[in-house]
This record gives structure tokens, sequence and C-alpha cells, in this order.
């Protein structure tokens, strides 16, 4: 498991690069993506692939809003490289080597897979986007009455 | 008060936030902080996935300002609208003065790292994903091999110029081929799999899902909808190039 973390650490690093991200952001984004990952791991035999990208996608949004907020620079600099780690290319990819095999039924099963975690990843951007902006909207009415 | 110049500002902090593939959104409300600072009466800035509009009115200048501009190239780039967004605040806050501001985003530096590291970064990040997804030494050696050659393959088609569609088609079944070779004539333990899912990594539409995402629930739709498409067909070349692969290997049907 500390290899995979390690895997995912160095998986972001390389995704920062590709992405053109300023070089001091390159290590808070690694910690996000590697951690995220380290969730996922750990909900994974107990929940399934598709609750644990969920949990997975809490931890990495919430870490993301927390260091824009610390940075002072746009969220999209953690989220992008965070998340990279959670796309469903490997479910992408054995739904297709299914299909080729002639297991449609298999390959359908990884197609619905793949998808449900790409809609676990846009709800977990939801479920966090919109209880950061909720804490924005109560700071922001509270600095007025103050 | 320069309005022509706090225009062309806005404008240019736009294109430099949409060419990086900041989120809609952010590139509109970006433009409007900068475009407000003049306290005119009508200020409006609009973004959508290809392009930007913004317009300037005021009883105190002789004729409304509206400037259009299309964009063509998109390629992302987190270090810009980090920049952007400094100097799109410096300004809101008076730190900078409109000229200072045009100065600044003129010289925002296009590119940080060398295409030699990019190149390098495709090869890590195959894999890095290999080690990720639980993968021994040799899978990760085969993802770092197939990663190169990715690199390489991506590098050649920049020359060509085809288009996204057909250059993930290409890549992807260069790889996949790639892993089906290895696996065939140098490693024959080697967990194929495994390693084509490690090498996709980097063609993956992970920032277009991101954007289709964010964009959507900010009610931006028309940039939203775009957006979720060009995941989607970005996913089924992706699959389609795979496929092709599999089969000419023979890897899939054995």
């Amino acid at each position: 498991m500390i290899s995979q973390i390690l895997g995912a650490f160095f998986a972001v690093v390389a995704a920062t690069i590709i992405l053109e991200s300023p070089k001091k952001f390159i290590l808070p984004a690694a910690f996000v993506g590697a951690s995220g990952w380290f969730v996922y791991l750990l909900f994974l035999k107990a929940l399934g692939p598709v609750p644990a990208t969920y949990i997975s996608g809490l931890v990495i949004s919430t870490e993301s809003h927390i260091f824009s907020r610390i940075f002072k620079v746009p969220v999209t600099i953690f989220f992008l490289p965070g998340f990279f780690p959670l796309f469903p290319g490997s479910g992408m990819y054995l739904a297709v080597y299914e299909f080729i095999k002639g297991h449609t039924a298999l390959a359908q099963g990884h197609l619905i897979i793949t998808l449900q975690i790409a809609g676990m990843i846009a709800l977990a951007i939801f479920t966090i986007d919109t209880v950061f902006k909720v804490l924005k909207k109560t700071q922001h009415l509270k600095d007025i009455k103050a | 008060m320069d309005y022509k110049t706090l225009m062309d500002v806005a404008i240019l902090a736009g294109e430099i936030m949409l060419e990086s593939n900041a989120e809609t959104y952010r590139v509109e409300d970006t433009m409007n902080h900068i475009l407000q600072t003049s306290n005119f009466e009508t200020t409006e800035a609009l973004a959508i996935a290809t392009g930007l509009v913004a317009t300037l009115d005021d009883p105190s200048i002789e004729d409304p300002i509206t400037i259009v501009k299309r964009m063509n190239s998109i390629a992302t780039n987190l270090s810009n609208i980090a920049e952007v967004n400094t100097i799109s605040r410096q300004l809101s806050n008076g730190d900078l003065d409109v000229s200072e501001a045009y100065i600044a985003l003129q010289n925002i530096s296009k590119v940080q790292y060398k295409q030699s590291y990019k190149d390098i970064a495709t090869s890590v990040l195959a894999a890095a994903f290999a080690l990720l997804l639980g993968g021994g030494a040799l899978e990760m050696v085969a993802a770092g091999v197939n990663g190169a050659l990715l690199a390489l393959v991506l590098k050649g088609e920049k020359r060509l110029g085809m288009g996204s569609f057909v250059r993930n088609v290409v890549s992807s079944a260069v790889i996949s081929i790639g892993a089906g070779l290895m696996h065939m004539f140098l490693f024959p333990t080697l967990n194929m799999n495994l390693v084509i899912t490690s090498t996709i990594m980097p063609l993956v539409p992970g920032t277009a899902i991101t954007n289709a995402i964010r964009d959507t629930l900010q009610g931006d739709y028309t940039s939203g909808g775009a957006k979720a498409l060009e995941a989607f067909v970005v996913a089924l070349s992706i699959a389609l190039g795979v496929a092709i692969g599999l089969v000419i290997t023979g890897g899939g049907v054995r």
C-alpha cells in the first residue's frame, strides 16, 4: 500500500509538470493526490470502487479548497493534478478489453462502473464546492453585520 | 481613466486564462473584476469555450466599446491561471495601475518547463501509475518505456497536426501494440492490462471532466456541455485506439 501511495505521489508530480503547474505548488498538489489515493485504498476493500471514489473525492476537494485559501491561488491548481489518480482510465480500458474478447456483459459492467466513478468525482466536487460556497456566504454575512 | 487600456487588460487576461484551460466562470469573473475597476455604468464580460466578448459603456465616454476575441488553441497551463489571478487581484486592490497590469500580463511566461521535461514527465507518469495501480518493478519499467513511446508519438504528431481525435487514436493504438509486443517477446509474465491502463493515463481527459463538472454546476451549460462532449470524444478515441492495438497484436482475442 505504501508503494501505491508513493506511486500516486510521483504520478501527481508528473501530472503537475504536464499541466504547467507553478513550481512552488508541485509538492502541495502531490500531497493532495497521494492522500486522496490513500483514502481511496483505505475504503476500497470495504465499500468497493464507487463509494471509495466519492469519499476520496471529498478529501481531495476539501484539501484543494483549503490549500487554495492558504496560498491565495485558484483552486484548479490543486484540483486538476490531485484528481488524476482517481480518473477511471482502468475501467475504460477493461471495458474495451472485454468487448474485444467478446465478453459483452463484462464490458458493460466495466463501462457502467466507469460512468459511476466519473459521476462520483462530479458529486464529490459538487458537495465540497457547495460547502465552501456556503461558508463563504455566511462569512460575508457576518462581515456585513460586524 | 484610460478605459481603452483597461479593456485591453481585461481581454488579454481573459484570453490567457481561456487558453490555459481555466473554468469559464473563472474567466468571466476575472474579466468582470477588471472591468469594474473603471466604475462605469455598463461592464459586461462573456466567455464561452471558444471565445470571449467584453463591453464597456458610460455617459462619460463618447462611444461604447466592445471587443470580441476568438480562441483557437487551448493547452492547460495552471501557472498562467495563477498569475493572471494574482494580477487581477492586485489591480482591484489598487496595487497595480492599468498600464502596469497590462505590461505584467504581457510578461507572463507562456511556458515554464522545457518540452523535454514534459516528455520525461509523460514517461514518469506512466511508470508511477503502474506503481499506483499495484504493479511490480517489471510493470513499472514496461510502462515507463511505453510512456516514452507515447511521448515520442505525441511529439511526432505535433509536427503533422492531425487534430486531437486522430492523435489519440494513433497514440493509444501504439501504446497497446507496444505493451502487446513487450508481453509477447520480452516479458512473458508481464501484466499487460496494467501496463496499457497506466500508459493511457496521460491521455485520459481528466481536465475536461473536472472543468465540465465545475462549469455545469456554476450554471454555465454551454461551456460545461462543450467540455463534457470533449471528454466523451477523447474517451471514445482512446477506446478506439486501444481496440485497434489489441486486435493487431492479438492480445485481446487469445
